[in-house]
């Protein structure tokens, strides 16, 4: 299936979703599939760098 | 009629500011909206230009049933319950503690007629529980200024449940504010709310002003959160948590 069609698959399946704006949604429903684990890769990369940056936060995140 | 908690994780983070302009908000989008403070302090009328030493407030009511006797209306659609002078008497905080949690829950059953949303001013949970009113909430909204005081206490204290939380004076430009509201994100997700106010000094002026940023410069960056996390309470069916 090529990426257009995939594309085309899922907006149609998104003007049916009861959340048409939920990508994830719409993904998880065109695949059939259990609910998907969203990671944001960017947020916990930037999220460490801040425990590294911060030592207070460093400290109460290891105590949480 | 759909009930709003606003409490801050410690004083002076903005907590009256934010019910003064929802409420003005919520009114602008047409809903009927009744904002009550349960602070001794009794500030929130000092946002709608009520005199500095009037009175009048829901603690000298009669009773919960006749709370609108002591009640202002600011505009059409908006109306103000002061804590009142009691309030501001040096055991005043205990006076309100002992006496909002019942007051208003017996209140609510009258108001629900007249009134599509009551937005609550709380005081910091720690100093008054209001257990029965938060499970009657519809959002419990806690309201926190990014910095490293304010996320210790957080961390100490962790969100009460249901709660979510609402980012106040927010400077992207200052890496500490950043990064605490990252942290946030990144720790309680879906119940930091979308809408984040920005650090303004509308906000400030407005209660120099003695009305609701809203109104004071409706072009603020805080008026446009006022009126996006209006829209976000309207938006939502049932809240998720």
């Amino acid at each position: 299936m090529t990426g257009s069609v995939v594309l085309a698959s899922l907006a149609a399946v998104a003007e049916d979703s009861p959340v048409p704006e939920d990508d994830i949604g719409a993904l998880q429903h065109y695949l059939g599939a259990a609910p998907v684990q969203y990671v944001d890769v960017a947020m916990a990369r930037a999220h460490r760098q801040v425990l590294k940056c911060w030592p207070l936060l460093h400290e109460m995140d290891a105590n949480a | 009629m759909k009930l709003i908690l606003f409490s801050g994780v410690r004083g002076g983070v903005g907590t009256t500011s934010m019910v003064a302009m929802l409420a003005d908000a919520l009114c602008g989008f047409g809903q009927r909206v009744l904002a009550a403070d349960l602070n001794g302090a009794d500030m929130l009328r000092l946002h709608f230009n009520v005199p500095y030493d009037d009175p009048h407030g829901w603690l000298a009511a009669p009773s919960p049933q006749q709370c609108l006797q002591e009640v202002f209306q600011v505009t059409p659609g908006l109306c103000l319950a002061p804590c009142g002078a009691r309030g501001r008497l040096p055991d005043g905080d205990a006076v309100v503690a002992a006496a909002a949690e019942p007051f208003w829950l017996a209140a609510m059953d009258v108001l629900a007629t007249d009134f599509d949303w009551l937005v609550l001013d709380c005081p910091v949970p720690r100093r008054s529980a209001l257990d029965q009113l938060r499970a009657r909430s519809t959002y419990d909204i806690c309201v926190a200024w990014p910095d490293a005081a304010a996320h210790v206490l957080l961390m100490q204290q962790g969100l009460v449940a249901a709660s979510r939380l609402l980012i106040n004076g927010l400077n992207p430009a200052h890496q500490l504010s950043a990064d605490v509201a990252l942290d946030w994100r990144c720790r309680w997700d879906d119940r930091v709310l979308p809408v984040w106010v920005h650090e303004d000094e509308g906000l400030h002026e407005s209660l120099a002003h003695k009305t609701p940023v809203t109104r004071y410069r409706r072009d603020a960056a805080a008026s446009h959160a006022a009126r996006s996390l209006a829209l976000w309470c309207m938006a939502q069916q049932e809240p998720k948590i």
